[in-house]
């Protein structure tokens, strides 16, 4: 455990010129990246519809209404006029138009318009749909919600890196306590609701409104004991069985009774693991790098970590996990493999992890037996001999060039 | 009155001295609490002196283990003399966990002149603060609880990605123009070396150090790791 001083001159990073193969890998891994995009953008117009088309239905309605009475106006107004001039031109047509004109607005014709338009009004302010029920109407269109309540910092975070680093919008939607800039600006991302009043958290109405069928999960982070409180308890009349996180330090009393026995309750004990990291503190000046452990993007399995990284400007894999064992990033990677990437910009994250997420690796069974793969696992403890392992090595390139061709 | 309360602070500074204290914590939340309740499992107590804004029972209790200071005024906090009288004699670490962004900045404006060491909480740490531990890193500690926090939510998610156990620490003084190829520390594996000139980048290991420099490490076993890593700084 002792360092050994070797006097090492600094040399110059050595550079390598990217060939033509490289920049072909490359471009194949933006247009997968544009790919998964793609299928993540096709989904959410799909819902955006699939939430608009009741809507939509109202709106042909009137406008088929409104049409009719406009081709019924042009029909006596100028249709008629000329149909009487072409059949006997004697006839006096500004008569009739003044004539129809004068009917058009007399008292019982007006009572008639405005009747109609009262009921237009009527239909349309039944179309435009109050905060709640728009937020309900469009969360309820998603399967498996993490709704998140909050707008602390714990839940900043994990909201910012949830949709602007990992992707994950779909997963979660936010009921706030505030409307901050922040939270206006994740509006345009996942279903945000902010209450206005906070009486509201209160009362059983809220969450009998949103219902909260599809909650895989609720995560309660506001930094009121009391306001969490309210809704731990409003929540568990809506939904017994959902699971609900709080943190630890503003977790209200009574669930650390012994009479409270809430198997789908989970604590998050923020005030150890703040604790452990201030005790480290005092003897170590530590830091948190941006790292995020991730499967492999399909185009990348057969190849090396470096490749990748060299790939991909804004994201370096440091390292390659196979089951248990750490192997460095000049390793080529298996299908099973796992990365861990350091990450310069969220914006490449995003890209290499939607790629995982939407067009993930899938493995075809029949196509795994005939090159005699059954489990990469196996193979790492076998550690067998050079053929084994070439063996595969080729397997693996196998696999690879299978996803290369359902990609094509 | 005014003389019995510099006395009472006076009092505070001299046993703070006489114990040795390397350790001043400012708060009375739950965080100061537990970590004062640590630092007392650990066998610490000697070496902590507690400057509590408030009167509770958890602090009468630890009374006589420690040597707590109340200063109940928060006006008190915003003058130089309370700082002062307290002299900071033998300490290392000023350990700030207040929630009031007003008596943080108040502390900090007034500690960071010497040498200090502080530490604080990113989540109760006001903006400013991250603007100065910029302008003067490693004297300015910010835990990232709100990270560590995020994690544990992150874990509950289910998702296919997960965040693994990767830290990054100061390259230690002594070696500063040597390299690590030689070094090894049981549970840690050291991966990159993290060098900032105008923007980040990673570097082989095998490159010498320069002084800003930091290292990326993968702690194999949390507890284990980062004892051998401790044993590992302290000796160079």
């Amino acid at each position: 455990m002792t360092a050994t001083q070797t006097d090492v001159k600094s040399t110059p990073l050595p550079t390598k010129k990217r060939s033509l193969l490289d920049n072909l890998r490359q471009l194949k891994f933006n247009l997968t990246a544009v790919r998964a995009d793609l299928k993540y953008i096709r989904r959410v117009v799909y819902r955006e519809i699939k939430y608009f088309i009741p809507m939509t239905d109202l709106f042909i309605l009137l406008s088929i209404v409104l049409g009719l009475i406009i081709l019924v106006l042009l029909f006596f107004l100028i249709f008629v006029p000329l149909l009487m001039v072409i059949l006997d031109s004697s006839t006096d047509v500004s008569a009739y138009q003044s004539w129809m004109i004068d009917s058009l607005t007399s008292p019982e014709v007006i009572r008639w318009a405005a009747a109609i338009i009262g009921i237009v009004t009527i239909l349309i302010r039944m179309m435009i749909k109050s905060p709640i029920n728009k937020y309900r109407g469009k969360v309820n269109a998603r399967k498996d919600v993490t709704y998140i309540f909050g707008s602390s910092k714990p839940a900043e975070q994990f909201l910012f890196e949830m949709v602007h680093r990992y992707g994950y919008e779909e997963r979660v939607s936010l009921i706030a306590d505030s409307d901050l800039l922040w939270i206006r600006k994740l509006k345009t991302q996942i279903d945000v609701y902010v209450v206005e009043d906070m009486k509201e958290f209160e009362k059983p109405n809220l969450y009998e409104i949103i219902g909260f069928k599809n909650a895989t999960r609720v995560m309660i982070l506001t930094e009121s004991i009391e306001l969490n409180q309210n809704i731990l308890t409003n929540i568990r009349q809506v939904r017994p069985d959902v699971e609900i996180i709080l943190l630890s330090q503003y977790a209200p009393n009574f669930v650390f009774s012994d009479l409270v026995n809430d198997e789908n309750l989970s604590l998050i004990e923020d005030l150890d693991v703040t604790v452990q990291g201030l005790v480290l503190s005092l003897s170590l000046d530590f830091d948190f790098p941006q790292t995020a452990e991730i499967d492999i993007p399909r185009t990348y399995i057969g190849k090396t970590g470096d490749t990748m990284s060299s790939d991909i400007p804004k994201l370096e894999v440091i390292l390659i996990r196979r089951g248990d064992e750490l192997l460095p990033s000049h390793e080529s990677m298996r299908p099973d493999d796992r990365i861990i990437v350091y990450y310069y910009s969220n914006f490449d994250m995003k890209r290499t992890n939607r790629v995982v997420t939407e067009l993930p690796y899938k493995k075809k069974k029949k196509k795994v037996k005939k090159s005699k793969v059954v489990d990469t696992h196996e193979i790492i403890n076998l550690e067998g001999s050079d053929e084994d392992k070439s063996q595969s090595e080729e397997s693996s390139l196998n696999q690879a060039n299978t996803v290369e061709k359902e990609d094509l | 009155m005014g003389f019995f309360k510099k006395r009472r602070v006076r009092k505070f500074a001299e046993k703070a001295v006489e114990q040795q204290s390397d350790f001043y914590v400012f708060g009375s939340n739950n965080f100061t609490e537990a970590f004062i309740d640590q630092l007392l499992q650990i066998g610490a107590e000697s070496k902590v002196s507690l400057i509590s804004d408030i009167k509770l029972n958890w602090i009468e209790e630890v009374k006589s283990q420690i040597n707590v200071l109340y200063e109940e005024k928060t006006e008190e906090y915003a003058k130089r003399n309370l700082y002062e009288t307290l002299g900071f004699q033998n300490a290392k670490k000023v350990i700030i966990l207040h929630e009031d962004p007003v008596i943080i900045q108040n502390i900090m404006s007034f500690v960071t002149g010497s040498d200090l060491q502080v530490i604080l909480l990113s989540q109760f740490a006001p903006p400013f603060v991250k603007y100065l531990s910029g302008q003067k890193p490693g004297q300015i500690l910010i835990v990232n609880n709100i990270f560590q926090i995020v994690n544990e939510l992150y874990a509950k998610m289910d998702l296919p990605l997960s965040r693994p156990p990767i830290i990054s620490i100061p390259v230690p003084p002594k070696l500063i123009n040597s390299s690590l190829i030689h070094v090894n520390i049981p549970k840690v594996r050291i991966l990159r070396i993290l060098r900032e000139e105008y923007k980040k980048k990673l570097l082989p290991i095998e490159l010498p150090f320069q002084e800003k420099d930091r290292l990326l490490l993968y702690l194999e076993d949390s507890q284990e790791s980062l004892k051998n890593l401790v044993d590992f700084l302290t000796k160079n």
